[in-house]
């Protein structure tokens, strides 16, 4: 058995909750291996994306990671990008109201 | 659905696994960037329940409530990969 990280154990917790939420939500009921699995997967994805996102800055120039780098994960599938376009906007909205 | 904020990653423990695999010891991430992280990585594991869902639901035709295993999330985790 593999001992599982302080780490993967905090992204455990909100992916278990994501599970219950959408569970609800889909009318599904997630394992608790499915829920481990999930977490395997989302962490796996979460070093893959900081991994290309430093080559991404690096290529710029830069050592600090910004949001135009983050747009770039998502630059090959159009329904993704607009999403995470819209949601920066969002994010500088609220950024402004302080 | 609600019109509440839906549940997302804390951007701490996002910053920490980060650290983990960046290469330079100089290499940082601006708040907001962690922040469109944590959405990405919602919408990521929000499609993988979906896709598993639509897997389990169809294995399954005619039960209420189907379970999600681990096979189902097998089946459809290389191709999302792919799409983000």
């Amino acid at each position: 058995m593999s001992v599982i990280s302080p780490l993967k154990t905090e992204l455990w917790q909100r992916v278990y909750d994501i599970c219950q939420q959408e569970a609800d939500y889909l009318k599904v009921i997630p394992t608790h291996q499915f829920v481990s699995a999930l977490t395997d997967l989302v962490y796996k994805q979460a070093e893959t994306s900081a991994m290309n996102m430093e080559n991404f800055a690096n290529h710029a120039n830069r050592t600090t990671i910004l949001i135009e780098d983050v747009k770039l994960l998502t630059r090959r599938n159009e329904d993704l990008n607009e999403m995470i376009n819209n949601f920066a906007e969002h994010i500088n909205e609220k950024h402004d109201e302080h | 659905m609600d019109s509440e904020e839906p549940i997302t990653f804390d951007t701490k423990v996002l910053n920490n696994i980060f650290k983990t695999v960046w290469k330079k010891q100089k290499t940082k991430v601006r708040k907001d960037a962690l922040l469109l992280s944590a959405e990405y990585l919602r919408l990521f594991t929000d499609e993988a329940i979906s896709r598993a869902a639509i897997v389990a639901k169809k294995d399954n035709l005619g039960e209420t409530l189907p379970r999600l295993e681990v096979h189902h999330l097998e089946k459809i985790a290389p191709q999302l990969r792919r799409d983000f």
